[in-house]
């Protein structure tokens, strides 16, 4: 029988409209860790939910991918065209597909990525175990002798982990795919010209973490979601409050890992 | 609930997404000659301006490699270690120069490989470059802030020597004066001929001066004629001689004349006999007159007319032919 922590007043607390106090958010954060050190210990232990995590992953993943390419789509499409105009008064149009191609790689790719994912899983996650919790299903799970936690949190953490990385390689690509349209549209280039001027700026130092980050991306977005909703509380209402605040903490969070993940990568030399 | 069928859209999914990966990883990898097998050489440098590892390493504008290591051995130098591709080892030699330039203006910090046109083993494993330092674009800027500065100061005085021309009355005068431009034009007419004159004339010096070397023509002769050389050396040989007695004899003369001995100092210094020989040498003028009326004479004796009338004659006959 797994340790049932104590329920902590999230939905209230994480509300954006209202500032969080000091000691709430200590609160707050110790609940969290407790969350996450749980994950660790249940996640790694038999038996494993493969059939859910199959499920979710394509939920997550897979049914993401239309709004994350979409998405991506449009940001190299439009990157191109607005840069091009200021290229083109320094001569340096040839530049384009190195800067949006860098760009996209390194930075809006995995952010729209992970932003996106934060708007449409992390609000699913946050909705769905908020109102099983507060319908009293966990509990019911808890009381047939179903791991809920295992079930229900490892599996959902552990496919945002694994999708996020694959939607963002995937957003990469159709936002380069935009940006190689956006300067034919104007203008005219080769596919081997394109990735030879984008390959030829990058190293793996710059593909690489842009990469790893993304897991930390998805890590984050599955735990908050999954923490907001398995501790809702007060119905309904708090069903809405652990969706918002499991959307805002995460998109939060996703930034502030990206600066964490730029001050890694300049402190090991890698940019 | 799921289905087959999602879980084959799913491993699309993830198939898609890991093939992204590994291409990237792929043509990343055989960019930076990471698969391939590598020839690792050496460059130390004062100054590497920002070089990086993983900067691309060019031998004629190609990519042939990429910067591994970059240490600083002491306080004025930095050793760069770099891998280069084995397929280009043939073309690098090990007296090549290695300088560490950039990728156009703005782009990135790469090491550019030289080939020097002397021969020189090909490159091996752990070989140390020469190198070169290109100038920096400080030191460029200064320049051109000096260069600017004199041209300034020779606009300045073009400007100042524009100004005097355009007011020098004399000067549009002059360039207005038709008969000015006539002369001017005859002028250049006589020195094209004087030039033609001197190109014949230069024709005519380089001529003798070919004759001369080939001993052609009296000049010729006389420099290059080895016979005339030794004949000519013998004769001023002789003539040194000659001038060697005629100097012993003249010296002989001045001793009898100085000493007062012989007849010379007699016929120099003595004014009787000087006198003496004024009266001979009278005697012997009227002596040459009187034989002068005789022989003429002669010229109307009966036995001699004859001959002397033959004789203009034939003198009047050779001056009529």
């Amino acid at each position: 029988m797994p340790p049932v922590l104590p329920t902590p007043p999230c939905c209230p607390l994480i509300s954006p409209a209202t500032p969080m106090p000091a000691s709430t958010f200590f609160t707050e954060f110790r609940a969290m860790t407790g969350f996450t050190g749980r994950f660790f210990r249940e996640g790694f232990r038999p038996r494993y939910e493969w059939l859910e995590l199959l499920n979710q992953c394509y939920a997550i993943g897979y049914q993401s991918l239309p709004l994350v390419g979409i998405t991506s789509f449009i940001m190299g499409l439009v990157l191109t065209l607005r840069l091009r105009p200021t290229m083109v008064q320094f001569g340096a149009t040839s530049w384009i597909p190195v800067m949006v191609g860098l760009t996209i790689i390194q930075e809006l790719g995995p952010i729209i990525t992970g932003l996106m994912v934060a708007g449409k899983v992390g609000s699913s996650i946050g909705a769905e175990l908020g109102s099983m919790r507060v319908s009293e299903q966990i509990d019911a799970m808890e009381v047939s002798g179903t791991n809920p936690f295992k079930y229900l949190v490892v599996t959902r953490i552990l496919a945002a982990t694994l999708m996020v990385p694959i939607l963002t390689l995937l957003a990469d690509a159709v936002g380069l795919g935009a940006c190689y349209l956006g300067i034919n549209l104007q203008g005219v280039t080769s596919v081997a010209l394109f990735t030879n001027n984008i390959l030829g700026r990058l190293t793996f130092g710059e593909v690489l973490p842009a990469v790893v980050k993304t897991f930390f991306f998805g890590f984050a977005i599955g735990l908050i979601g999954c923490y907001k909703g398995y501790h809702a509380s007060k119905g309904t209402q708090g069903v809405g409050v652990a969706a918002n605040s499991a959307v805002v903490l995460s998109s939060l969070m996703i930034f502030l890992l990206d600066l964490v993940a730029v001050g890694v990568s300049t402190a090991f030399g890698l940019i | 609930m799921p289905t087959a069928s999602h879980h084959i859209r799913l491993a699309l999914f993830v198939l898609a997404g890991l093939a992204c990966l590994a291409a990237t990883l792929v043509l990343l990898g055989q960019r930076q000659n990471l698969f391939g097998s590598s020839l690792a050489v050496q460059a130390d440098f004062r100054n590497v301006s920002g070089l990086l590892t993983g900067n691309n390493v060019r031998l004629a504008g190609i990519t042939v490699g990429t910067v591994k290591e970059i240490n600083i051995l002491n306080d004025s130098t930095v050793r760069v270690m770099m891998h280069l591709n084995r397929d280009v080892q043939p073309y690098v030699r090990k007296n090549a120069v290695a300088s560490v330039g950039t990728d156009g203006l703005v782009g990135n910090t790469i090491v550019n490989l030289t080939a020097v046109a002397a021969p020189a083993p090909l490159i091996a494993e752990g070989d140390v470059l020469r190198t070169t330092t290109p100038p920096a674009i400080d030191e460029m800027l200064a320049t051109l802030s000096i260069s600017n500065k004199n041209l300034v100061g020779i606009t300045e005085d073009l400007h100042q020597i524009t100004g005097k021309l355009n007011d020098s009355r004399a000067l549009w005068q002059l360039l207005g004066d038709q008969k000015v431009a006539a002369n001017v034009r005859q002028t250049l007419r006589h020195a094209a001929s004087a030039t033609a004159t001197l190109q014949a004339s230069a024709n005519d010096i380089g001529h003798l001066t070919r004759g001369i070397r080939q001993g052609r023509g009296p000049a010729g002769y006389l420099l290059t004629d080895k016979e005339f050389a030794k004949q000519l050396r013998h004769t001023t040989r002789q003539l040194a001689r000659s001038s060697d007695t005629l100097a012993g004899t003249l010296g002989s003369l001045q001793q009898q004349v100085q000493s007062g001995n012989g007849p010379l100092h007699t016929l120099l210094t003595d004014t009787a006999m000087s006198g003496q020989l004024r009266q001979t040498l009278g005697h012997v003028e009227q002596g040459t007159d009187g034989f002068n009326q005789n022989m003429e004479a002669l010229k109307h004796n009966f036995l001699l007319r004859g001959y002397f009338r033959k004789q203009a004659k034939r003198k009047a006959k050779a001056a009529a032919q």
